[in-house]
């Protein structure tokens, strides 16, 4: 089928084996690629039981049909493997420069097995892949490490990706950074690369990637960036970037704050939201082969720490190293997003865990003398900062730290599990859920964990018309919304410019057709998405998750907010507990959330 | 009875008021204390009377027969007035009216 290279590159690192891994029209037919692809290379690959961390776990690079075909926001990839924070499902996502050179080398992925037994980087071109010493770069930081990797491979671009220390170190919520400022954030992903000695993985390759109707796809091209520069809404977008989600979130009332206590924080305005990054920007910034530009570098001007620059801060960061933190100083928040993203951690599982033992030391749960020293009370950005490099080494109590939230709290006691605020073992993102009931929802059955990707919280209860404190078609309105997402992290391209040009599931269709030759209906993506889902479900029962992993910590369900339009909300077991059984009937799946026999005959698992 | 009756008559009761207006669009402001005086409470009027008194960024997101723009919502203290009256939505003094974009993105 054009569009793809019809192979996966797949690595055993314990002998240096190699194979190509054909991958038939049929697959493509039946999963897309990206999510879906990733699900059934994983159910497949990694026995029941694996220990995430071991040799038996496979890291998995994907791309998708529409990856490098300039098709907006199609510079993307997704890393697929068994989290080593949840013990389930992981996939994560990033743009990259990697994702194109894969394809150009001839492969539509990579998959890595086994373990290296000294530090080692991966070299892959059309030629083959090279297994090379990692002695000058391990140790290194991410920034570091890509600088000295891209020097080797001269003038001609080439797609990185490496870990940091966090990787090296295990660090639960490591994550893989590419093109320096770019993350597969999610589920700790770095901490599988890092268990196979694996520190970089470059990628340069020189084919052209085959296309159906090229014609077609600059044509469509040409109408959409027409739609997104007739947009209010692109336009609002591209100019501030994520940061204006705060000031939806904060005025919404589900901006987390003070480790989830509170859903608005008044101090955030104009210093860490849309108003106060912009003031700081110095250029935008579009990702490879995408004509939204809609991220951006930043410098700052004033704070403790100004004059450091990143591309972002993001949403995400914002809110867990600003509100959610009581950190007001948009320098330190950029310093913050810079260390993690050169010790190679997800900004947002580390904001939230900070959060977390900020609270343990306001409520006196924990003391200096527990923590080797450390002490972190809310608004503090020198002990953020601290506590960030204490993380990433592992030492002294970072090390617990670096387990992650889940079992940090289960080491504490004294009651802390009640708000310790992740799903599964992964961290809350920065929406509160009591301000959206069907962000509790979504949270709870998501299979990687509490994640605001698969169905964005704010879309339908905050902008949308859903009445935000009640469960009443909940169910469907995060099914539908993890459905048409499914379809985008499958065919592997950006929520962002489908999002705010809009760009509907109809207009990717004609880009598959463009690309491939193939038509496909929105019936087939819709049956595609429910049993891409479906599967992954099947991966995470298979691990021995149900429905009593679908759960939400004690303050989102019982506790009420403390401030903000929704104060005063809760979601409520009974309310909870009806909007999973509305859930999982909607998906087929018995009242345990396990898929029923004719939900996976139907989808033909 | 009548629907005009009780309109003038809570016009005649009706003090000026004062409504806090943010405006996230390609233009953003925060917190803009402005005084109006709407013939009823109800956002429709509120607006009419807000579009008669200033100009702002926030044109850009509604039309002048207060309809908006492709891709924008007005929330009242924090929702969405399709899930409240919409624009027979009840302001009172010190409400916290706004006008976005379909933000999205973390």
């Amino acid at each position: 089928m054009k569009g793809f290279c019809g192979k996966l590159l797949e690595i055993d690192l314990g002998s240096s084996k190699t194979r190509e891994i054909a991958i038939e029209d049929k697959m493509v037919e039946t999963y897309l690629g990206g999510r879906g692809l990733g699900a059934r290379l994983l159910m497949d690959m990694v026995p029941a039981g694996t220990d995430p961390l071991s040799a038996e776990n496979v890291l998995i690079f994907l791309t998708g049909p529409l990856t490098g075909t300039m098709a907006p926001g199609s510079s993307k990839f997704v890393v697929v493997t068994k989290s080593p924070l949840t013990g389930g499902w992981c996939d994560s996502y990033s743009s990259g420069r990697i994702s194109v050179e894969l394809k150009r080398a001839g492969y539509d992925g990579l998959v890595i097995r086994g373990k290296a037994n000294h530090p080692c980087y991966l070299r892959i071109d059309e030629k083959g892949v090279e297994v090379r010493e990692a002695n000058l770069i391990w140790g290194r930081d991410s920034f570091e490490t890509e600088r000295m990797l891209r020097e080797l491979e001269g003038d001609r671009p080439a797609g990185v990706s490496s870990i940091g220390p966090a990787g090296e170190k295990l660090c639960k919520f490591a994550c893989i950074n590419s093109d320096f400022y770019r993350q597969a954030g999610r589920g700790g992903v770095g901490a599988v690369m890092g268990a196979k000695n694996l520190k970089a993985v470059v990628v340069r390759g020189s084919r052209a990637i085959s296309l159906y109707d090229p014609k077609r796809i600059i044509e469509l091209n040409r109408q959409n960036y027409q739609r997104a520069k007739e947009s209010t809404v692109a336009q609002a977008r591209m100019k501030y970037g994520t940061p204006l989600t705060l000031n939806i979130t904060h005025t919404g009332g589900i901006l987390p704050t003070k480790n989830f206590q509170y859903g608005t924080w008044q101090k955030a305005l104009e210093k860490i939201d849309s108003v106060g990054v912009h003031q700081n920007i110095v250029r935008h910034k579009a990702c490879l082969y995408c004509f939204t530009h809609c991220s951006m570098i930043v410098r700052t001007k004033e704070g403790r720490y100004r004059g450091n620059e990143v591309e972002g801060p993001e949403y995400e960061t914002l809110g867990m190293f600003g509100s959610n933190l009581l950190i007001d100083d948009l320098s330190a928040v950029v310093q913050a997003n810079i260390l993690c993203d050169k010790l190679g951690m997800d900004t947002i599982s580390a904001g939230n865990v900070i959060g977390f033992v900020m609270e343990c030391f306001e409520k006196e749960l924990i003391s200096p003398q527990e923590t080797d020293g450390l002490e972190i009370r809310f608004g503090d950005s020198e002990a953020s900062l601290s506590a960030l490099e204490a993380m990433a080494y592992r030492r002294g109590f970072g090390d617990l730290m670096a387990e992650g939230v889940k079992a940090l709290s289960e080491r504490i006691g004294k009651g802390s599990d009640r708000f310790a605020m992740h799903v599964k073992g992964l961290e809350f993102p920065a929406y509160e859920p009591r301000g959206a009931f069907g962000a509790a929802l979504s949270y709870a059955v998501s299979p990687r964990g509490a994640c605001h990707r698969r169905a964005w919280p704010p879309a339908k209860e905050i902008l949308g018309n859903y009445p935000p404190y009640t469960v009443e078609g909940k169910a469907e309105m995060v099914k539908g919304l993890y459905d048409e997402n499914c379809i985008l992290h499958s065919l592997l391209v950006c929520d962002m410019p489908a999002k705010f040009i809009p760009l509907a599931r109809e207009v990717y269709a004609q880009y598959f057709e463009a690309v491939t030759g193939q038509p496909i209906s929105l019936e087939e993506l819709r049956l595609m998405a429910d049993r891409i889902e479906t599967l992954i479900r099947m991966f995470n029962v298979r691990e021995g998750f149900s429905r009593k992993d679908d759960k939400l910590p004690y303050r989102t369900l019982n506790e009420p907010l403390l401030d903000g339009p929704a104060k005063g909300q809760f979601i409520g077991e009974e309310n909870f507990n009806r909007m999973l059984d509305e859930y999982y009937d909607l998906r087929g799946w018995d009242p345990n959330g396990i898929p029923r026999q004719e939900t996976l005959r139907k989808y033909g698992l | 009875m009548g629907s005009k009756a009780t309109l003038r008559s809570t016009h005649e009761k009706l003090k000026p008021m004062e409504i806090v207006l943010n405006v996230f669009g390609p233009e953003t402001s925060l917190n803009q204390k402005i005084s109006v005086e709407p013939e009823t409470d109800s956002l429709r009027d509120v607006l009419r009377a807000l579009s008669e008194r200033t100009q702002g960024p926030w044109n850009r997101l509604i039309r002048p027969d207060l309809t908006l723009e492709k891709g924008c919502v007005i929330l009242v203290n924090g929702r969405n007035i399709l899930s409240l009256e919409n624009l027979e939505t009840k302001i009172q003094d010190g409400d916290e009216i706004t006008l976005t974009v379909l933000v999205t993105g973390g």
